[in-house]
């Protein structure tokens, strides 16, 4: 048998080394484990995701071009209802002019209903102008004014990239009008190399509570960014301001 | 080692090629049984190349050294198949790729190849160990059938044998070796005896009914060596 001198502190070393690689195993078989549990419930909030923007398209569509055409019809059959004549002639006309203009509004309000649930104008326009129209509504639905810039003409993207993009500015922007008690913002997109950048800032505001921090709308945000590997990153101090800035790549 | 010694060696090579002989005489289809065959196998193996350069008068050492990751993989995998879920199945299939690591650093840089392994050696045995007591808890904690019929409980009771006194053999020698050195003799005589019974326990799982494979979610199944 041995040769040399039987030495404790070898055996020592040597059970050392047989734990670690057993542990060591163990825990790199949970990590691996845990990750891969991890992507497959990434994957299906994806696809979650995915299947509710679809679903929101698709009944905005249906709302726009069903239920609104309807309404307007039905404002213009009104309005081409002969004069009645009689003693309540004057009345019927009254009532009808506001029967007429109560269905206005209600097509006003589906309308918005359903740029809400899914912006046509993203399809139809693409994302710049989508971007600079959700920076108007802001002012008109918020009392919010925000600045629109684009240093440039923004790349053609996936519808994907473009409707994420899109949500993340209009989450940024809710946030800033509800939380940081602000009347002004900037929304700032930027083409950049392999992406497209989107930045939301407001100064001199207060800062967002924690609820606005951990609320549903910004890890939606964060979600949906991280869905398509892009980065995600959001700052608030009263020194300087809140700053959400968020990179898509344009593959993605 | 004396003639009158001799037999039990050959005695002891002899029965290691038993639970080879069992998964033959068996067609076994159990993954498990199989890569321990193969395992089996290669010590074999290993020791007709032993016995081939010991004639010779050659060091033969290295042989030892050489079989060292080769066999304690092929034991890894075939614990992989006991195992219920992908966690502890890839855990094994890890801990066989990171003992090479392991082995490869040791060898390459404290190992004296020209001799018995001082680090190796007792490395292989103690992983090995740990596996096969972790593996017989599992078995008498669980199962469909009793414990005593289930392979995995005698081939890991039978390789705790043979690796417990390979382990040993170490301290017990260099303790006898300065008063009692005739007791040295006998004391691997005694480790060769209990290496037999060992084997004979392997080979008594290998002969146990088949049993149904591991209970759990296969994400990714092992990989059978045939």
């Amino acid at each position: 048998m041995p040769t040399e001198p039987f030495e404790y502190w070898r055996l020592l070393i040597t059970a050392g080394l047989a734990v670690l690689i057993l542990v060591g195993a163990f825990v790199g078989s949970v990590i691996i484990q845990q990750r891969r549990y991890l992507a497959i419930t990434r994957s299906l909030s994806g696809r979650l995701m995915l299947a509710q923007e679809r679903e929101r398209s698709a009944v905005a569509r249906e709302l726009h071009d069903g239920l609104i055409q309807r309404v307007v019809l039905l404002g213009s059959e009104l309005s081409r209802m002969p004069p009645v004549a009689g003693p309540d002639a004057h009345e019927l006309a009254a009532w009808r002019d506001s029967f007429r203009d109560e269905l206005h509004d209600v097509a006003d309000d589906i309308r918005r209903i359903a740029h809400g649930m899914h912006p046509s104008i993203l399809d139809t326009l693409g994302l710049q102008a989508a971007l600079a129209s959700l920076a108007d509504e802001f002012y008109f639905s918020d009392n919010l004014t925000v600045r629109f810039v684009a240093e440039s003409a923004l790349p053609d993207t996936s519808s994907d990239v473009a409707l994420t993009l899109y949500r993340v500015a209009q989450e940024g922007l809710r946030n800033v009008a509800r939380h940081a008690g602000v009347s002004k913002a900037e929304l700032r997109a930027t083409p950049t190399p392999g992406g497209i950048m989107v930045e939301i800032m407001n100064d001199l505001g207060t800062v967002p509570g924690a609820g606005a921090r951990n609320g549903f709308g910004l890890k939606s945000v964060a979600e949906r960014v991280r869905l398509l590997n892009g980065r995600f990153s959001f700052k608030s101090d009263a020194a300087t301001g809140t700053r959400l800035v968020v990179w898509v790549p344009t593959n993605g | 080692m004396s003639v009158r010694g001799q037999w039990i060696i050959n005695a002891s090579i002899l029965a290691e090629s038993l639970p080879v002989a069992a998964a033959i005489a068996t067609r076994t289809r159990d993954p498990a049984r199989r890569w321990m065959a193969v395992a089996f196998a290669s010590w074999v193996l290993q020791d007709l190349a032993l016995w081939v350069t010991a004639v010779r008068h050659l060091n033969n050492h290295w042989i030892i050294h050489i079989g060292n990751p080769i066999t304690t993989v092929l034991f890894l995998l075939a614990y992989v198949w006991w195992m219920e879920d992908p966690v502890r199945q890839r855990a094994l299939r890890i801990a066989a790729g990171a003992y090479v690591v392991v082995w490869a650093i040791l060898f390459l840089t404290v190992e004296n190849v020209t001799t018995f392994s001082q680090y190796t050696g007792p490395l292989q045995a103690l992983v090995l160990m740990l596996v096969c007591a972790y593996a017989v808890v599992r078995a008498v904690g669980s199962g469909p059938a009793p414990v005593w019929r289930r392979d995995v409980f005698w081939i890991s009771i039978g390789l705790l044998l043979e690796f417990g006194t390979g382990l040993l053999m170490a301290p017990v020698s260099g303790m006898l070796e300065p008063v009692h050195p005739w007791l040295v003799q006998t004391a691997l005589a005694g480790k060769d005896a209990v290496n037999i019974l060992a084997y004979l326990l392997v080979t008594m799982g290998m002969l146990c009914p088949p049993s149904p494979l591991s209970i759990g979610d296969f994400s990714s199944r092992p990989v059978s060596p045939f």
